[in-house]
């Protein structure tokens, strides 16, 4: 990966003999917010109006960035949310939208969540108590042997400013200074290598009351798995067959939860109630 | 009588298999197929599962309805039916290929 010219990415793009819009992103007032173009030799171009344009080459082993001087450091949410998952995808890694940490038993748990749920905390809070870090919102799978194994993804949570405190003196993520963006970066210790998926946890909020459930989900919905995916711009047969392959494996090996959270309950009582959970032998 | 279009394309005696081009994979709530030409997903409940699975290994749709019958304890005919019905529904979506007369 490295910092390029916009031009040279022009030039390399120049190349593509037949890119065809893969994926668009639009406001509702028209504005066009992202483009995925897709050429089968020069791979994909990632742009926005606001970070700039990406090259990623046909097999994501090269990503060439050429960021818009006025998008400071905001294009590395771009880089990390669009761009890697991307270039991992065409390296043969399933990008899951899910945060992740290892538990004390050396097993990964992977936890999906919709929007507002409160995961980045999670993870963090996690972090915390004493699990270690892999990913905070894409999480790259890939199968060894039939077996699920999570990678480590950049060290990197992002949290709202008014979370931030509430994480403590003591927390052991460190603060990230002149990242601009729309939320505070934070910089936990990663784990170094690839962890096999112990769990699987969905979160989702509850009637208020009660303490945080969880619920073994025997028949997991296969399409809430396969939906739970970050690039959909890969649409190789090979591609495809892999991500039914990985989540068909995680429904078979790997236990799913449902983990209920009740309305109303802080952020750092659901972390030690999901610590408890994953403590669990 | 009207006969109804979609089952009568497939008969007892016809042979079935899955393109190169699909594949399944059996979950416990249900079996999902995938054609890797179109990228388009297909859930089956888990008798629909079974019957793919078992259209794949006997191959013609009289040898599988009989042996699906015996296994469910259901008439012959009955499973014969539904099982031309449901080939006829799959061919339809692109999932499996037809040799018609076999």
């Amino acid at each position: 990966m490295r910092l390029a010219s916009r031009d040279a990415v022009n030039a390399a793009w120049a190349a593509a003999a037949a890119p065809q819009r893969s994926h668009q992103l639009v406001h509702p007032d028209g504005d066009v917010l992202l483009t995925i173009d897709h050429d089968e030799r020069e791979g994909f171009l990632v742009e926005t109006p606001f970070h700039g344009r990406f090259h990623v080459d046909a097999l994501g082993g090269q990503v060439r960035c050429a960021p818009l001087a006025e998008a400071g450091t905001s294009w590395h949410g771009l880089l990390i949310g669009q761009v890697l998952p991307l270039a991992a995808t065409l390296r043969g890694y399933e990008i899951f939208h899910a945060g992740a940490v290892v538990a004390p038993g050396g097993r990964a748990g992977l936890f999906c969540a919709g929007s507002g749920v409160g995961k980045s905390t999670l993870m963090a809070r996690l972090v915390g108590h004493g699990a270690g870090f892999l990913a905070d919102d894409a999480v790259a799978v890939e199968l060894t042997g039939g077996l699920p194994l999570a990678h480590p993804g950049p060290a990197l949570v992002h949290l709202y400013e008014r979370d931030v405190p509430l994480l403590g003196d003591d927390t052991p993520l460190r603060r990230i200074e002149g990242f601009r963006s729309m939320k505070a970066a934070l910089a936990p210790a990663a784990v170094a290598d690839p962890t096999p998926i112990g769990g699987l946890h969905l979160l989702e909020r509850g009637e208020e009351g009660g303490p945080v459930r969880f619920e073994r989900i025997d028949a997991v919905e296969p399409f809430a798995l396969l939906s739970a995916i970050f690039t959909r711009s890969v649409k190789t047969p090979e591609r495809l067959r892999r991500h039914l392959d990985v989540c068909a494996a995680i429904a078979e090996r790997v236990p799913v939860f449902r983990v209920v959270v009740p309305a109303g309950t802080g952020r750092e009582a659901m972390a030690e109630a999901v610590w408890e959970h994953l403590c669990r032998p | 009588m009207s006969a109804d279009p979609v089952a009568a394309t497939v008969a007892p005696e016809d042979v079935i298999r899955l393109p190169q081009s699909v594949v399944y994979r059996v979950f416990a709530a249900e079996t999902v197929v995938l054609n890797l030409e179109t990228g388009r997903y297909h859930g089956l409940n888990p008798t629909g599962g079974r019957m793919l699975a078992e259209l794949e290994s006997c191959g013609q749709v009289r040898a599988t309805a009989e042996r699906l019958a015996r296994d469910y304890g259901r008439p012959v005919d009955e499973m014969l039916a539904e099982l031309c019905s449901f080939c006829a529904s799959l061919e339809d979506r692109g999932l499996i290929e037809v040799q018609r007369g076999a």
